[in-house]
C-alpha cells in the first residue's frame, strides 16, 4: 500500500442558514478555498469522492449539486451516503492502491433546507418506531438517560460538558453555535446539550508527500435498532478505535476531535475511545459547536490535520459517525510527518 | 397462513431549497421577463440557468448576461404519466410536451414546457420563443412555456 497524506484542508464557516449559497455555491466556496491554500487546481485532481445525503438534500443523487465545482465531469467520481469520515476510507483506498495520485474529498450538509427532525424520524423503522415520534434528538435523550443511570451521574455533568464545548467553540471562528439556551429539549438533555443543525462544507486533498499522513483507521457498525444496544455504553466505538490505533502503530494521541451529537456523547465517546484526561478533546468545540450534516466527521479530520500541521502535537485522532446515537463509528489516526 | 399485512403510509417532508446567488438572479430575471445566463471567461461558454462554476472548465462564471428570449428546439418529448408538481402539490394536467431549447447566444439547452401538446406538430431545429406570464412573481412559473415562432 502507498502511504496517504493530506495535502490540504478547507472548511466553510458553519452557521444556521446559508440562503446566500445553494449547494453548488457552498461547494465552490470550500473547494476554491482549498485550491487557494494548496496552490492546486482541478486539472491536477485525479478523482473525486464526496459525502452527502439524498434525504437531507431533498434530492436523489445529491452529489450532482457539487459536481461542477468539484470538477467531476470527465473524471472518476463517487459518493458515500455516510459521514465524510467514512468517505475518507474510500478516498484513501484510491490513493493507497496506487490507482490515483490525488483525490479531492468533499462533504456538505445544509440542515436549513429540510426538516432535520422529520428526516431523522424517516430514518427509523416505518412499522414499529416512526409512529411513536422517535427522531435523532429524542434518541439522544434515551441515550443520555441510560448513560447517567449506568454511571450513577447527575444531569449536571451534561451541562458541564456542554459548557466546556461552548467555551472552546467561542474561540473557533468557524463554529456555528457558541452558546444556547438551557431549556429542556429531550429529557434529560437541554437545548445547549444537543449539537446544533448547521449549514456548511468541508474539503480535503489527498495525495503523496503532504505534511500530515493518514496513519490508520478503524470502523464498525452496530445494530440499527436502538433496542438491540445498550445506549449507555459506547457500543462498537472501542473496536473501531483499537483497529485504528493498531493500524497506525500509535498508543496514544496528542489531540482528538470527535463527533458528539450531545454532551452525553462528549463524555461517552471519550470513554469509548479510551482517551486519557491529558488529551485535548475537541479544541474546536467539536460537533457541539457546528454540525453540518455529513461534513461533520470530515471537519474533525480537517481540524486535527490543521493542528498537527501547525506543530500542536505529532499524532491526532478524528472521529465521525453515521446512523442514530452512534450506530456506526469511524476513527482516523493522523500523524505529522517529521 | 392468513394474509400478509402491508401498512400504507404517506409521509410528508418539506424542503426550502436555497436558490443561492446565481439562482436568485435568474428567478428575479424571470420576474422581469428576462432570461439571464452566466458567461465563463475561460472556455468561453454561456450557460442557462446561471451558475457559479462552469460545467465545462469548472472556473468561476463571473459575468451575468441577458440573452434573447428565443432559441432553437433541439429535442422534445411527451409527458403522459401523472405526477404531482413538487412546488404546488397539485397534479399537472397530462399529456403535454416539454423540450430542450438552446437560447440564442448560449452553449447549452434549457428544458421547459412547450405550448404544443401534439408531438407530431413539433420538429427538431424549430425556432421557439419564451412566453412569460403577465403577472410575475420572480419564480420559475413566471415562464409559461415556449411557443413556435414559425
Amino acid at each position: 500500500m502507498k502511504p496517504v497524506s493530506i495535502l490540504g484542508v478547507a472548511q466553510t464557516k458553519h452557521c444556521a442558514r446559508r440562503d446566500d449559497a445553494n449547494y453548488m455555491e457552498l461547494a465552490f466556496e470550500v473547494i476554491q478555498d482549498l485550491f487557494r491554500k494548496t496552490g492546486w487546481s482541478h486539472d491536477r485532481v485525479d478523482t473525486i469522492i464526496s459525502a452527502s445525503s439524498d434525504f437531507w438534500d431533498g434530492r436523489t443523487i445529491s452529489e450532482i449539486a457539487i459536481q461542477d465545482p468539484a470538477g467531476a465531469p470527465g473524471k472518476s467520481a463517487s459518493k458515500v451516503s455516510m459521514d465524510g469520515a467514512f468517505a475518507l476510507i474510500y478516498a484513501a483506498a484510491r490513493i493507497a492502491s496506487g490507482a490515483f495520485k490525488t483525490c479531492l474529498v468533499v462533504a456538505h450538509g445544509k440542515a436549513s433546507e429540510g426538516e432535520p427532525r422529520a428526516i431523522a424520524n424517516a430514518g427509523f423503522d416505518p412499522l414499529f418506531q416512526r409512529p411513536i415520534g422517535i427522531d435523532d434528538h429524542t434518541a439522544l435523550g434515551l441515550q443520555a438517560r441510560r448513560f447517567l443511570e449506568k454511571r450513577g451521574m447527575l444531569g449536571s455533568v451534561l451541562a458541564e460538558a456542554a459548557a466546556q464545548s461552548a467555551a472552546a467553540a467561542a474561540k473557533n471562528p468557524n463554529a456555528h453555535r457558541r452558546a444556547a439556551k438551557h431549556v429542556l429539549a429531550a429529557d434529560p438533555l437541554h437545548e445547549d446539550e444537543i449539537a446544533p443543525d448547521s449549514d456548511g462544507a468541508c474539503a480535503l486533498l489527498l495525495g503523496e508527500g503532504g505534511p500530515v499522513e493518514l496513519a490508520g483507521f478503524g470502523c464498525a457498525t452496530d445494530a440499527h435498532q436502538l433496542g438491540e444496544r445498550d445506549l449507555g455504553d459506547p457500543g462498537v466505538l472501542p473496536r473501531a478505535s483499537l483497529e485504528a490505533h493498531r493500524m497506525a502503530g500509535v498508543r496514544e494521541v496528542d489531540v482528538a476531535e470527535i463527533h458528539d451529537a450531545s454532551s452525553a456523547q462528549t463524555l461517552l465517546w471519550r470513554e469509548g475511545l479510551g482517551l486519557p484526561e491529558r488529551v485535548a478533546l475537541n479544541p474546536s468545540g467539536g460537533a457541539m459547536g457546528a454540525q453540518p450534516g455529513f461534513a461533520t466527521g470530515l471537519v474533525r479530520v480537517a481540524e486535527v490535520c490543521e493542528r498537527l500541521a501547525r506543530g500542536e502535537g505529532r499524532t491526532g485522532l478524528a472521529h465521525g459517525m453515521t446512523g442514530f446515537v452512534g450506530q456506526a463509528h469511524c476513527v482516523w489516526i493522523l500523524r505529522r510527518r517529521s | 397462513m392468513s394474509e400478509p399485512i402491508a401498512v400504507r403510509a404517506t409521509p410528508e417532508l418539506h424542503f426550502r431549497y436555497a436558490a443561492g446567488r446565481y439562482g436568485s438572479l435568474f428567478l428575479r430575471g424571470l420576474g422581469e421577463g428576462r432570461i439571464l445566463a452566466s458567461r465563463c471567461a475561460r472556455c468561453p461558454r454561456t450557460l442557462v440557468p446561471p451558475r457559479v462554476a462552469c460545467t465545462h472548465c469548472f472556473g468561476k462564471m463571473e459575468e451575468i448576461v441577458e440573452v434573447p428570449p428565443r432559441g432553437t428546439l433541439l429535442a422534445f418529448t411527451l409527458v403522459a404519466f401523472p405526477f404531482l408538481d413538487p412546488f404546488t402539490g397539485v397534479q399537472r394536467p397530462i399529456p403535454y410536451c416539454y423540450g430542450m431549447v438552446q437560447f440564442e447566444g448560449t452553449d447549452n439547452t434549457f428544458q421547459y414546457f412547450l405550448s404544443e401538446k401534439d408531438p407530431s406538430k413539433l420538429r427538431v431545429g424549430q425556432r421557439v420563443e419564451a412566453v412569460f406570464n403577465e403577472v410575475r412573481k420572480g419564480e420559475l412559473g413566471d415562464l409559461l412555456h415556449f411557443r413556435a415562432l414559425e
